[in-house]
């Protein structure tokens, strides 16, 4: 190699170099995702609860109790469900729910985020996120209640959550969180892990804006593999009355969500 | 050791001697006063370089003082060993690469120091370590040797084109990443002077690796331009060690397939870097030379692995670092 040649080369290689080492950011690989099914409502309707098993979206029994599709607040989007319910007719549980049933996982992560505009007094229960489940997989009529996440007032004007569970003696399930604060005019994520197990490697975790609040691990859980999973407020003698819920991007996941993760691209 | 000092002195001898005589070379006399069965060398080639350090005429007359029933001279090729009887004084060589035009010159050196020694005087040189003990004039007595022949002295040409191909093994490091590969790695170099260019490719298998907690089927080319600065350390007659460092820029072709996602999609992409080697090459007769490298790449910039719903979950190595060993063929 001549001198020239050698001078060219090495300006030349110094140069690449330099374009190198002042790279920006390497490029984004997405591999793919553990996000089994998930719901914007950035379609502005309820079309991904109705494309999978489950009773979709429904409202009843009172005609203020409704289900729509609302860009009033959004978590992501424009886009959210709200679900009003009418409380005025005292001890009369009214009831607005999104569901889906059928091919959900054996174990799977179960996530949404909630939306209070303005804080409920609570008089009998209020129940935003539920499992139920079948004595007989195959039998509609044996569907009955398991676990409810419910909202409660903690102190006056103040939200938090209980777990309560249908097919125990003592229904109320003390959280390892005792009365964790639910924030009022802001979104909060709820994620529950349930892994369906007829034997004692049954498990349910829930997490409020990623903080674990309780964990049940070792015991059997539904007596069949069908399981109903709800994003719904049912409540029964609220005030102020009608009470409003917002709920938005709601995922079933393989791996957990929390409250950074993204279910859609 | 005293082989190959005297190896060199011999060829030292030869080439001062034969700038001296110039450019006197001449055919064969008719007579055959240099024969043998011998095909490499050639007697005929033998006389042709005895000719350069003896002129003809008193050649001629010193062959034939000493001629007797068959050839004053004679030449055998054994092979391996050749060798050489003048006067009755025999001397055997070896010369494992059969470089005919090398044993032509030393057989001439040795007739011409047995038939006529005075006829050898490398004045401006130090005086060489000579292969025999120079004869008197004839009747000489005889030297049967049995000893090693002189060995190549010169250091084999650097290439001008080469080709490498070896067995690589590599190790990536990163915050998020380790993994190791292995593979077949293929190199051009091209420049025989102090520097080189460098061109460079190498396939490594497919790993399975695991980056942030994603399992990932990993496929990576890495590919290279380089700058080489090369040298050459003599280890002896036959063989120099040629070392050699590279600067250069590196780009890889990455191939990530997600393994169990519940959605799995495969993403390629170019990693760019900057890459350093440093090797060896051990260089003899052959034209194959065994080499081995080290070298390392930095990437400032790896590729993000992203995946739903954790979003970017880490980056592929910020370090590689390995090895190649295998052969590189001197193609020019």
């Amino acid at each position: 190699m001549r001198l020239g040649h050698r001078t060219r080369a090495l300006v030349l290689a110094a140069a690449a170099l330099t374009l190198v080492a002042a790279g920006g950011c390497g490029p984004n690989l997405d591999v793919g995702s553990d996000v089994l099914w998930s719901a914007t409502y950035e379609t502005g309707s309820f079309s991904e609860w109705m494309a999978v098993p489950g009773r979709g979206a429904e409202a009843f029994p009172e005609a203020g109790d409704s289900i729509a599709v609302s860009t009033e607040h959004a978590h992501h989007g424009t886009y959210a469900a709200k679900l009003t319910i009418d409380t005025s007719v005292a001890g009369e549980q009214q009831n607005t729910l999104l569901s889906r049933v059928g091919d959900l996982p054996v174990e799977g992560y179960y996530s949404a985020w909630y939306y209070l505009p303005s804080a409920v007094t609570v008089g009998t229960y209020w129940v935003i996120f539920k499992f139920r489940l079948r004595t007989n997989a195959d039998d509609e009529s044996t569907t009955t209640e398991f676990y409810d996440l419910d909202l409660v007032n903690r102190a006056a004007g103040q939200m938090s959550l209980i777990l309560y569970n249908h097919r125990t003696a003592v229904h109320e399930i003390p959280l390892d969180v005792p009365y964790p604060s639910v924030p009022v005019g802001s979104w909060f994520q709820i994620e529950s892990f349930y892994r369906n197990a007829q034997d004692d490697t049954g498990r349910l975790t829930f997490w409020l804006d990623g903080q674990q609040i309780i964990d049940i691990n070792g015991q059997a859980m539904a007596p069949t593999p069908w399981i109903e999973w709800e994003v719904c407020s049912i409540g029964e003698d609220l005030s102020a009355s009608p009470a409003v819920l917002y709920i938005d991007d709601c995922a079933l996941s393989q791996t957990r969500v929390g409250p950074t993760g993204a279910i859609t691209r | 050791m005293q082989d190959r000092v005297r190896r060199g002195a011999v060829l030292f001898a030869a080439v001062a001697l034969w700038g001296a005589a110039g450019a006197a070379r001449a055919a064969d006399p008719p007579e055959r006063l240099i024969g043998g069965s011998s095909s490499c060398p050639a007697p005929a080639a033998v006389r042709t370089e005895v000719e350069l350090l003896i002129p003809r005429e008193r050649l001629n007359a010193r062959l034939r003082a000493v001629a007797g029933a068959g050839p004053p001279v004679e030449i055998v090729d054994l092979g391996a060993p050749f060798q050489v009887t003048a006067a009755g004084n025999v001397r055997e060589y070896r010369d494992e690469a059969r470089d005919c035009p090398y044993r032509a010159r030393v057989a001439a050196l040795f007739v011409a120091l047995v038939l006529d020694p005075g006829a050898i005087q490398p004045a401006s040189t130090p005086p060489p370590e000579a292969p025999v003990a120079p004869a008197p004039a004839p009747p000489l007595p005889a030297v049967v040797s049995t000893a090693p022949a002189a060995p190549e002295t010169t250091t084999p040409e650097r290439a001008r084109l080469r080709l490498a191909l070896g067995a690589a093994a590599e190790g990536g490091i990163g915050a998020d990443a380790r993994v190791g590969q292995a593979g077949l790695g293929l190199r051009i170099v091209s420049g025989a002077g102090r520097w080189a260019l460098a061109l460079g490719a190498t396939a490594l298998a497919p790993v399975d690796t695991t980056i942030g907690g994603i399992a990932l089927h990993q496929w990576r080319i890495p590919a290279d331009v380089s700058l080489r600065a090369q040298g050459a350390t003599r280890l002896g007659e036959h063989r120099a060690l040629e070392p050699y460092a590279e600067l250069g820029v590196a780009v890889a072709l990455l191939r990530e397939s997600a393994l169990d996602l519940a959605t799995r999609d495969t993403r390629t992409s170019a990693e760019l870097g900057v890459r350093a080697a440093a090797g060896l090459h051990l260089t003899g007769g052959s034209r194959i030379a065994p080499f081995l490298e080290l070298h390392g790449e930095l990437v400032p910039s790896p590729p993000a692995i992203s995946a739903l719903p954790r979003g970017v979950v880490g980056h592929t190595p910020l370090v590689w670092v390995g090895a190649t060993a295998g052969a590189a063929w001197r193609l020019f």
